[in-house]
């Protein structure tokens, strides 16, 4: 289905240009449902995501992450309903299988499917090849490699995009949520009202005030 | 797909079979779509090139039938006229279309969505400031030219008797030009540039390649401006994304600055003002005067936009502007620099607005009366077509080549980026790595790939900018027997250069004239065989072709046509975005090396009586010459240089190691005001500054730690708040820059004003050489032997126990690196963060909510800092309560030996420092160092910048080399913030590595305020904190300004921008439109 239903794309007479997703893997990825996906197929291609890394045991800064991807869902899906998905894929893939995902994810208020007006939030297990294609892939690793190989010292980033636009961005995630949502809704939306907040009405032919 | 698909994979499969891929092998995935998944390793491989010095067999082949040229286009403005003209006195009131005759565009200056700089209107509280020459103060101005002029306007003129250049527009009235002044007044020239996508042919065999650009060229346009003389450019916008253009080196106003959320919106366009003006200096007699040390020669522009730089600047967004004041001019008038003497300093449309066209050409003809100039006579005169005019190029909107205003055939601007193109699609592909940086393996020059240049045999300036995202330059020329250029042998056609082994590499080298670094142009030339580049640095410098003709002839190297063969090469080990690899070891730990950002003198004095003496032996230093970092053995060809006998018209430069350039006046001590500390450092797998993440709505050069010649007190009854001050426009500062570690390069850039360098030292600390106690560390302990350890120093030495006292805090939770003194005070006073949290309280002294917020996280060294702070804005009862000062004791004696100013940095910024300071007090006792280690750190620490041109030029952008120190110092002048400074590896800046700084009258030393440590409201990007929608959604981002006094709203739907759409950029809500075919101006 096609979540920008105004947006058609345009017959080309060139190869369609290359997409930073392009380079996403599209390995196979199970959520906290249990349902399966291709990483690039189902989940990035013409969607608008925000993915972050996570484990469920993390004492740094995943709770923290969680709780400022959970209190920004709301506005988040408000603004731009289920055209966006968020994604955290854990980077402990052995212990954080379906069910610990979907502990953790009710922590985190999303430990059921979500209604017709919130988006979904994909808590992510791939195998542990998988998980190190994917998240090579998607920029979460660190040229340290005994940084890189510590799970507990990854990064803390929102990687954030809309494949239709070919928008990418992403974010630390340890600022204040206005800092987050501003960048999120400027990459993520579609129209002026929502990336940057100018109203219909300040669209029309009405001087703006 | 469709049948143009399959054209497609016929006209892909011919030209890699051209280029020896063979692509059937991986099946039908990869004919489907070339992007497939199967496709990816493909693609992965494309970003790992590991020999980067092996070229694909058709670089240095000309490449035919391209529209880019080596050199850009400069474009024309669409009008030139008087302000009063063009906007009817105030501009918002303008009626008056000037780029109407670029694509009918009737919207009057100002008028667009985004409308002008917001100072022009005089609405910007602390951004429209008159100075009163009579009171020498400053106070609120109205909003007219008049009044901006004023507020700009030097008390006298300075000893090149140039004249009144800040009344704008009045330019040219020095002795050598007969216009008078008056006949030119206030000249405004309006120049239109469109964003819009574009297929470009890069690689003649692959397919074309989609840019994002500037009027439909990589690099964009040349703006060319003559200093006094404003400018209005037209920002159009017709990409996908938002874009925020900065004008890099430019002295502007913050919304002509490209501040990173001051957008220009898809579909949109913004209006950008460029006044053109030199800043003021106060001189000896303390009158104003024109500084013409920081009149600028080489600037660039590129976008901007917050979180997006990397992406768009990779993508095409970037264009060379460049300046020519009356200092420069004179120097091209009189040949001393290369060019066509006065034809070169000539502008002829200026000249024909002032009715002395005719006159100048007559006056032209007698000292130049060459074929070029009949040529360019008959061609501006009859309008004919350029016989050199190129397909793709619409030359209504820039000028033909000979008509270029200071037109300069021996004056290549060149800049280098390198990015992945995909020879399948002939697409860039963009990978950030783990946002390190981009780091591409196709050298583009100008946006050619591995170009071939001819030149004549003379001498011709070179303007180098590495426009690179990540990648840093070591340029050094090479003959073509030196590089020898030879087949790999490999299927694919590739060529690879000889094997150079170091030791040959300086001596093969040809020399050249440095002129200049960044935008500005040093006070004298320096001789030099190699020079390095890092992001965003430009070089200025004189290459003499008839010399290295000459040489080649000597020697026997003319090639069959009877041409010198030079090539530039890049010598600089670097595989990843943190930076060059080389003696650094891979951690980057190494602390025998001394990363220099710039060049150090091989003659140094100081090294060679070192090394004479045996103080430092050599090997220390690795194999590489002194001071560098090693080399490529294997250099990467970049441009190649085919120099012909023929000499060219015009007698050549006449410039000399001893020519003095341009006027430079140092910012001694005395005139530091303030002394402000930014450590730019990894976190949370993004970057920071002083462990913060950017945010756009604060002002973060604000906090003071201290103004001249007293510790900052704090007003009494708001005792608990760290004071604030922001830099005061015109007074100086210092600023320390500190790699927080870990091997990476940043190279900070400071918008608004030029700064001097001042000090780059190794941070010893950072090394670990210097241990975070203040002496030696493992790495120091590691090349020692026989050194007691601390607890034997301790008893042996009676050392301060407090000073080697083991920290009971968890060093990995602060920054060990920060001061002496708040280490000791904090491990003995608290055990933790959260002890403090209780303590404090408990000590009478209230905690607002966000503190008491910030001290319940983690230690960080945000929260650290915090209370350092605090202590000093604490009452004397207060700090006498928590014992402060009783254990500083002895620090302040020691620091009370630094110049003054330093004491209010309140802490030593270099292990250096601190290690002299601990080796002076006990210096008898610390028997087991050993001499070479102490007389490395001492060479070191005096090696500072006298031998280096870096330190006798400004420059706009300092690197930081890895576990560095830089001080640079800057006079903050005309214009208020917002203005960022920031990384300039633009992938650490898209992920914060960046910070505001707002420049304000009200923060002098006399008159020391509280400043609110936000960005002024009415200076924020959209008139309110857009960041604040989340909670706030009532708040709408739009700036309100831009439809100030109510007048019309010139949106799209009324004043659609003309044109027809893009198909395939197509997108209903925001309007992506193509620009429209362009008339004549």
């Amino acid at each position: 289905m096609n979540p920008f239903p105004l947006w058609n794309p345009p017959e080309t007479k060139v190869p369609r240009r290359p997409k930073r997703s392009d380079l996403f893997a599209n390995v196979q990825v199970t959520n906290q449902f249990g349902d399966s996906f291709r990483f690039h197929e189902d989940l990035i291609q013409g969607k608008a995501v925000i993915i972050n890394t996570m484990f469920t045991v993390c004492r740094g800064s995943c709770p923290g992450t969680s709780e400022t991807l959970q209190r920004l869902r709301q506005p988040l899906s408000k603004l731009l309903g289920k055209r966006v998905t968020i994604l955290s894929l854990t980077i402990d893939p052995l212990v954080d299988r379906t069910v610990e995902l979907l502990n953790y994810a009710d922590n985190y208020g999303a430990g059921k499917p979500a209604d017709h007006k919130t988006c979904d939030w994909f808590f992510l297990n791939a195998s542990i090849e998988n998980t190190e294609i994917l998240r090579r892939s998607l920029g979460f690793y660190d040229l340290d490699n005994k940084v890189d190989q510590d799970i507990s010292r990854h990064a803390s980033l929102l990687l954030f995009g809309n494949d239709v636009y070919d928008r990418w961005s992403t974010s630390p995630t340890q600022v204040r949520d206005g800092l987050i949502f501003e960048p999120l809704r400027r990459i993520l939306g579609s129209t002026f009202e929502e990336r940057f907040g100018i109203s219909n009405q300040a669209t029309s032919k009405q001087p703006r005030s | 797909m469709s049948i143009n698909r399959r054209r497609f994979i016929t006209a892909t499969t011919a030209s890699a079979a051209a280029l020896g891929i063979n692509i059937t092998e991986t099946g039908n995935a990869r004919a489907q779509d070339p992007y497939e998944p199967a496709d990816k390793g493909r693609i992965a491989k494309l970003f790992n090139k590991g020999e980067q010095h092996v070229l694909p067999g058709w670089a240095f082949r000309p490449s035919k039938g391209s529209p880019l040229r080596i050199v850009p286009h400069t474009l024309r403005p669409s009008r030139t006229d008087t302000w009063e003209n063009l906007s009817g006195g105030v501009f918002h009131q303008s009626t008056v279309a000037p780029f109407s005759q670029v694509g009918n565009d009737q919207v009057p200056i100002g008028k667009v969505m985004h409308g002008i700089a917001v100072e022009w209107n005089g609405n910007m509280i602390g951004g429209n400031l008159k100075y009163d020459h009579d009171q020498k103060t400053w106070s609120p101005a109205n909003s007219s030219w008049e009044a901006m002029r004023e507020r700009v306007r030097p008390e006298t003129t300075d000893e090149y008797g140039i004249g009144d250049l800040g009344n704008w527009g009045k330019f040219g009235n020095g002795p050598e030009n007969s216009a008078p002044a008056d006949a030119k007044d206030s000249l405004v020239r309006c120049y239109k540039v469109e964003m819009f996508e574009k297929m470009l042919p890069v690689v003649p065999s692959f397919p074309p390649t989609l840019f994002y650009t500037y009027q439909g060229m990589v690099p964009g346009p040349t703006f060319r401006f003559r200093h006094g003389m404003p400018a209005v450019v037209r920002f159009q916008n017709h990409l996908q994304t938002e874009v925020s253009i900065h004008h890099h080196g430019g002295h502007n106003p913050t919304h002509a600055d490209g501040f990173p959320s001051f957008y220009a919106l898809q579909g949109e366009s913004r209006d950008y003002l460029y006044p053109n003006i030199l800043p003021l200096r106060i001189n000896k007699e303390g009158l104003s005067e024109l500084d013409f040390g920081e009149g600028q020669s080489t600037t660039w522009y590129h976008d901007h936009g917050l979180d997006a730089t990397a992406f768009n600047v990779m993508r095409g967004l970037s264009g060379f502007a460049l300046w020519f004041d009356e200092i420069e001019l004179k120097l091209i008038r009189q040949g001393v620099l290369p060019g066509l003497g006065a034809i070169s300093s000539f502008d002829s449309d200026l000249e024909r607005e002032a009715g002395l066209l005719e006159a100048a050409w007559k006056s032209f003809k007698e000292v130049n009366p060459k074929s070029y100039w009949s040529k360019r006579h008959q061609l501006a005169k009859k309008n004919l077509p350029d016989p050199e005019e190129k397909p793709g190029v619409e030359f209504d909107r820039f000028y033909r080549e000979v008509e270029t205003p200071y037109f300069n055939p021996y004056d290549l601007p060149l800049v280098l980026q390198d990015r992945v193109i995909d020879p399948l699609t002939g697409q860039i592909l963009y990978d950030s790595d783990g946002h390190n940086g981009y780091i591409g393996n196709t050298q583009l020059i100008n946006g050619v790939p591995w170009p071939e240049i001819q030149v004549k045999s003379r001498k011709y300036r070179l303007r180098l900018l590495d426009g690179s995202n990540a990648r840093i330059y070591r340029l050094r020329f090479l003959d073509k027997d030196t590089l020898g250029l030879h087949p790999t042998g490999k299927p694919d056609g590739s060529i690879e250069p000889n094997r150079i082994p170091e030791d040959r590499l300086e001596g093969s080298s040809m020399d050249f004239l440095r002129i200049g670094k960044d935008s500005w142009l040093w006070p004298t030339p320096q001789k030099r065989k190699s020079l390095l580049l890092n992001m965003a640095n430009r070089a200025d410098i004189i290459v003499d072709f008839k010399a290295w003709f000459d040489a080649a002839e000597r020697a026997g190297r003319l090639n069959a046509d009877g041409h010198a063969e030079y090539y530039m090469v890049n010598t600089m080990p670097q595989f990843d975005g943190r930076g060059p690899k080389g003696k650094l070891a891979e951690d980057a730990g190494d602390p025998n090396v001394f990363p220099l950002p710039f060049e150090l003198d091989d003659q140094n004095p100081v090294v060679r009586q070192m090394i004479a003496t045996g103080q430092i032996p050599p090997s220390l230093f690795g194999e590489g010459p002194l001071g560098r970092m090693r080399e490529l053995d294997q250099p990467i060809a970049l441009i190649k240089f085919v120099i012909t006998r023929d000499m060219g018209e015009g007698p050549d430069a006449t410039i000399d190691e001893n020519t003095i350039l341009r006027p430079r006046h140092a910012i001694v001590d005395e005139d530091v005001m303030a002394v402000r500390e930014f450590i730019f450092e990894r976190g949370k797998g993004a970057w920071m500054v002083n462990s913060r993440f950017y945010d756009p709505t604060i002002s973060n050069a604000s906090a003071i730690i201290g103004i001249k010649g007293q510790k900052f007190e704090v007003p009494s009854g708001q005792p608990n708040t760290p004071p604030t001050l922001k830099p005061s426009l015109s007074y100086a500062e210092e600023w320390i820059f500190r790699n927080g570690g870990g091997g990476w390069w940043h190279p900070i850039h400071v918008h608004l004003e030029g700064h001097q360098l001042v000090g780059y030292e190794k941070d010893f600390e950072a090394d670990g050489l210097v241990g975070a106690d203040g002496l030696l560390g493992a790495q120091g302990q590691a090349q020692m032997t026989g050194l007691p350890d601390w607890e034997q120093l301790v008893s042996t030495y009676g050392l301060d126990p407090l000073i080697l006292g083991k920290p009971t805090i968890d060093p990995t939770l602060i920054d060990l690196r920060d001061t002496l003194i708040g280490k000791r005070h904090l491990s003995q006073l608290i055990a933790s963060q959260k002890e403090l949290r209780t303590w404090l309280p408990s000590a009478g002294i209230p905690l607002t909510p966000s503190q008491e917020k910030t001290l319940g996280e983690d230690w960080n060294l945000q929260s650290y800092r915090m209370v350092l702070e605090w202590f000093d804005s604490f009452s004397p009862d207060d700090q006498n309560r928590i014992g402060r000062w009783s254990l500083e004791q002895f620090y302040r004696e020691e620091m009370d030996k630094e110049p003054k100013f330093r004491i209010l940095l309140d802490r030593p910024s270099s292990g250096a420092a601190l290690f002299e300071t601990i080796l002076g007090k006990f210096g008898n006792r610390l028997l087991g160092v050993p001499a070479t280690v102490r007389a490395i750190l001492d060479g070191l620490r005096k090696l500072r910048l006298q031998w280096a041109g870096d330190a006798i030029g400004n420059h706009d952008t300092q690197a930081l080399g890895p576990n560095t120190i830089a001080r640079v110092r800057m006079r903050f002048r005309t214009w208020s913030g917002p203005l960022a400074f920031h990384c300039h590896n633009v992938e650490h800046e898209d992920m914060r590595m960046m910070c505001n700084f707002e420049p304000t009258m009200s923060g002098r030393v006399d008159e020391v305020n509280r400043h609110d440590p936000n960005i002024n409201p009415a200076a924020r990007t959209h008139g309110q904190d857009v960041t604040d929608l989340l909670t706030n959604p009532s708040a709408i981002g739009e700036m309100p300004w831009e439809s100030i006094d109510g007048f019309p709203s010139y949106r799209l739907e009324e004043k659609p921008v003309p044109g027809k759409d893009v198909g395939k950029a197509r997108d209903p809500m925001i309007p992506s439109r193509r620009p429209s075919k362009t008339s004549k101006p």
